[in-house]
């Protein structure tokens, strides 16, 4: 299987993945709830708490407000539900023989992985957006460039979540576990990536160490998604915690890793 | 037992519409209750220095821009506008001591510089007037490898004072303090004072002296009003309104009136 040909089973594949969640009603309801209740519900009622009080004041100087600082952080939360979780097809897929007839076919499997990837990726994407949708409430400005930006960074964030979800899809054989299983891994990297409590930006990282338990502050280091949100972070509100080309790195290398490690155990199935 | 077929065409794709326009409606809630509360208290505060010209001023008739600016903000509001004047926005250096809260006003004005710090107190902007310090000295003499001390005259407030200090005292300089421009001006002719920080606008008529510029982040930039961190249905009624009066001329004519420069000159 050559040229074209490839292509146009590369894209069949994807587009029946895109096709079947993007009209999937129940997991709409997930992308839109997600937003809802983490930025309008959870941001506003806490906003109050990290807002400016007093002009001078040292506590709690940061150039954004609380829903400005967990906003780029639920993008990132609804890309890596929505990658995972399409990668949950696979379960399906396997379950009902359609994964057979796919590696019975002469489409390469390296093909067949990187059609589904790729739609995670693509839902994943539409999902991001779908926060972004809601980027007024938060006070979060959208031009095109950082619009741009974050399409980008929200791919490849979708690309590397989606390799995981394969991965994680492919050591499990019963949906109910792949649910458990995935809550499992998206909520501890999602809470340890710095992306509900702000650390203050003038905080070296001594006083980092002094302010919060030296524990949480190796595991949040140690969390590679600490530095995507930071990316995030650093397109959609413009201000980062470390340095700019950390966050690009660490994304890189893990979709490279990601996908290297999906393709070694796609070709084992 | 009948199944239901699958919707095909773009009925198919209705639920993703939908989903868009429920998260675009919904990020049109008012994120806070500022606004909310302004209007029930029928007016807001603005906490301002007692002398900043030309953005404040002690005249009635001629109050100073940002009085003026904030005034026809309330008026289009339809609510009243206070100044709070308070006077350790004009002595002191460091805006820790200035005492400004919540409680005590509602936004922050009277020649605000918009500057990094500033922004990282408050939800500072839009820019809407140039303010900034200039050096004047013998021949433009600069600040560093000179002797003798700096007269300062500070109109604006959010300038990042701290850093200033620290300024003058890497290139050794002694400071004083002015509260008037003339005064400063009076000091410079009559050589009490070797140097001074202060607006370009200073009129300064001593032979021999020139204008140079400072370094970042006192060189001329913007000044525009702050507002307390996380009033965003507040301030974005008020950006509202400000970009109103800047399509209509309003802003510009006030700018002239105060000769204040636009900040895209």
């Amino acid at each position: 299987m050559r040229g074209l040909a490839l292509l146009d089973a590369i894209r069949a594949v994807w587009w029946r993945e895109v096709r079947r969640t993007l009209t999937d009603r129940g997991q709409l309801v997930g992308g839109v709830s997600r937003p809802v209740l983490w930025v309008i519900v959870l941001g506003i009622g806490l906003n109050p708490w990290f807002r400016g009080e007093t002009y001078g004041d040292l506590r709690f100087v940061v150039p954004f407000t609380y829903l400005q600082f967990i906003f780029p952080a639920v993008v990132v939360l609804n890309i890596l539900y929505a990658a995972i979780q399409s990668a949950s097809s696979l379960i399906w897929d396997r379950k009902f023989g359609f994964l057979r007839e796919l590696l019975v076919s002469p489409m390469p499997r390296t093909a067949i992985l990187l059609a589904k990837v790729l739609a995670g990726t693509t839902i994943a994407v539409v999902h991001g957006c779908l926060v972004l949708a809601i980027s007024r409430i938060a006070g979060v400005s959208l031009g095109w460039d950082t619009l741009l930006m974050a399409l980008a960074l929200m791919a490849a964030l979708g690309f590397a979540a989606t390799c995981l979800g394969i991965v994680l899809a492919i050591s499990l054989r019963e949906f109910e576990s792949f649910g458990v299983f995935s809550n499992a891994v998206i909520l501890p990297l999602y809470f340890t990536a710095g992306s509900v409590f702000p650390i203050d930006p003038s905080f070296s990282r001594a006083q980092t160490l002094m302010t919060y338990p030296a524990w949480l502050v190796t595991v949040v280091e140690a969390n590679p998604l600490t530095y995507a949100v930071d990316t995030m972070r650093g397109v959609l509100i413009g201000w980062q915690e470390h340095a700019a080309w950390i966050g690009p790195t660490v994304i890189g290398t893990s979709v490279i890793v990601l996908f290297a490690l999906a393709a070694y155990r796609f070709s084992r199935l | 037992m009948r199944r239901t077929a699958p919707k095909t065409g773009w009925r198919a794709w209705a639920p993703l519409a939908l989903a868009f326009t429920l998260c675009a409606a919904l990020g049109h809630l008012p994120p806070d209750a500022s606004l909310r509360d302004i209007k029930r208290a029928g007016l807001f505060r603005v906490c301002v220095p007692a002398v900043a010209s030309p953005w404040i001023t002690t005249d009635p008739t001629r109050p100073g821009f940002d009085i003026e600016v904030l005034r026809v903000v309330a008026q289009r509001m339809d609510l009243g506008m206070t100044p709070v004047a308070v006077s350790e926005m004009d002595n002191g250096i460091n805006p820790r001591s200035w005492g400004l809260t919540r409680a005590r006003c509602d936004m922050i004005a009277g020649g605000l510089a918009i500057t990094g710090v500033t922004r990282s107190f408050l939800d500072a902007g839009p820019v809407w007037g140039t303010a900034g310090l200039v050096l004047f000295s013998a021949d433009g003499a600069p600040l560093e490898g000179q002797d003798g001390t700096v007269g300062i005259y500070l109109v604006g407030t959010g300038t990042d004072r701290l850093a200033l200090g620290r300024l003058l005292r890497r290139a050794g300089r002694a400071a004083q303090v002015f509260d008037h421009p003339e005064a400063l001006a009076d000091a410079l002719a009559s050589g009490q004072i070797e140097a001074a920080i202060a607006p370009p606008d200073l009129e300064v008529t001593t032979p021999g002296i020139e204008i140079s510029d400072l370094p970042a982040p006192f060189e001329a930039g913007g000044a525009g009003p702050g507002f307390w961190k996380g009033d965003r249905s507040f301030s974005e009624e008020v950006r509202r309104i400000l970009r109103r009066m800047e399509a209509q001329g309003t802003l510009s004519t006030l700018r002239q009136a105060y000769g204040i420069a636009s900040p895209t000159e």
